[in-house]
């Protein structure tokens, strides 16, 4: 996802809170599978706008689930987003065909990781 | 070499017991036919020889993505093609021979689904991926953050592990949650350890049982991601926390994440047939090996059978492949009992 920081403390969210999870995959690890706390501030701001924007839209209607895809060891991403009362869950599962989307978990995770070290 | 026909059934045994290498290994092939229950599938082919499998059965393409998601991305490898520049383009595709290899070798399987199914792989899968999997179609492998992981493809354990995924489906279509997920898992990491062994002709003692050697960088406090020989101390890292694996019954866990928990309570499974391999010590895909691949295609085995049963399913066949009294069907119930389950 291109795109520099998210701008100056005047248009930086201050009360975005986003956390994001791994479920399973071959490399199913606790450290990883527990929801992470995402630094907005250091998050550039095309990501910011694209998580405002999950808050911003209308909730998905809820449809049939479909059954569990083919296959073993895809890992399942949890991001939740919350700004005031706002609160957005968005679940993906490997591959992410969305390239948006994708771009989004990229950079999440490894803003997550570097907020770790 | 087929010697299963005219050979009487207590010869073949005496053969699996102490011929050579080659004819034990075929006399537990032939032990292994079982009309009982094999004939109760839907289709029956004639088997090919092995030899002929091992030289025109790979089929293998090697795919890139570039760091997209889209699968399967853009052909860098065909089968027969020279080595590419790309050591992870070069891994999976001597990955997934050895793992066709072996299945050839050892149990005379073509491929798959055991009728020559081309095997594709794509490698560079999203940026930093830290992972490996099997869609239903093909195999996946990420290159790592760099940070804690490295490319998935550095591990044979590994693409034997995502292949035998393709092979459970076919033959078991174990349902992929709870504990028939957890089985899933396991003889996932059962045979690609599996597959790591026989391309290192290593005898049950001398293997390290570990599944992902060589995947963590050295800023994890790790040695893989699972142990077989002791589930529960792959690693414990400040960051990607302590190996949950049990290895027992009463430390199962019971958890709604991981599908249930199968990359978890796999260390269940994982660790009775290390036990029986343990105590055959042998190689360990001559025997018990054999007896957990006979399991996996046996028709009693239910999409969503439990530990229990699938335990019982490997006396049966390892009575059914070694005598009742053999001392394989000694190991493969004590194995099960130090896990917690009694056959």
């Amino acid at each position: 996802m291109p795109g520099g920081r998210s701008g100056s403390s005047s248009s930086r969210p201050k009360r975005l809170r986003v956390t994001v999870g791994i479920d399973g995959g071959f490399a199913h690890l606790p450290g990883l599978a527990r929801p992470r706390v995402v630094d907005v501030a250091a998050l550039p701001a095309d990501a910011v706008a694209l998580l405002r924007s999950l808050l911003a839209a209308p909730a998905p209607r809820k449809s049939a689930a479909p059954g569990p895809p083919r296959g073993a060891d895809r890992r399942s991403y949890v991001i939740r987003v919350e700004e005031g009362s706002r609160r957005r869950t968005v679940t993906a599962t490997d591959p992410v065909d969305d390239p948006g989307l994708a771009a989004l978990i990229d950079v999440l995770l490894s803003t997550a990781r570097a907020r770790a070290r | 070499m087929c010697i299963r026909s005219i050979i009487p059934p207590h010869i073949l045994r005496a053969i699996a017991e102490r011929g050579a290498p080659k004819l034990r290994s075929a006399a537990l092939s032939a032990l292994a036919v079982d009309g009982t229950f094999r004939l109760m599938r839907a289709s029956v082919t004639a088997a090919p020889s092995r030899a002929s499998l091992a030289a025109a059965g790979r089929r293998r393409t090697i795919y890139d993505t570039r760091g997209t998601q889209r699968l399967p991305g853009t052909v860098v490898r065909r089968e027969g093609e020279g080595s590419s520049k790309d050591p992870a383009v070069n891994e999976a595709y001597n990955g997934l021979g050895g793992t066709y290899d072996f299945y050839a070798a050892v149990f005379g399987r073509d491929s798959i689904d055991d009728a020559g199914l081309p095997l594709d792989a794509t490698v560079h899968f999203g940026r930093g991926y830290d992972n490996a999997f099997w869609n239903g179609e093909q195999m996946v492998f990420g290159d790592g953050d760099g940070e804690y992981f490295n490319r998935f493809t550095i591990a044979l354990d590994v693409i034997g592990h995502e292949l035998t995924h393709g092979v459970t489906e076919d033959e078991a279509g174990l349902v992929y949650t709870a504990q028939s997920g957890a089985l899933n898992e396991s003889i996932s990491d059962v045979f690609g350890s599996l597959v790591k062994q026989y391309r290192r002709k290593q005898k049950a003692k001398d293997a390290d049982w570990l599944i992902g050697k060589g995947l963590f960088t050295k800023n994890v406090a790790g040695v893989a991601l699972r142990s077989m020989k002791a589930p529960g101390t792959a690693y414990d890292d400040p960051v990607l926390g302590k190996d949950p694996q049990p290895a027992h019954m009463k430390k199962f866990v019971h958890t709604m994440q991981d599908n249930g928990g199968v990359h978890i309570n796999s260390g269940i499974p994982n660790h009775a047939f290390y036990l029986a391999a343990d105590a055959d010590g042998g190689y360990a895909w001559e025997k018990m090996g054999r007896v957990w691949y006979e399991t996996l295609r046996d028709s009693r085995l239910k999409r969503t059978t439990s530990f229990q049963r699938f335990a019982g399913l490997t006396v049966l066949n390892a009575q059914r492949l070694f005598g009742a009294t053999g001392d394989e069907v000694k190991a493969v119930r004590d194995a099960w009992g130090q896990v917690g389950i009694v056959v």
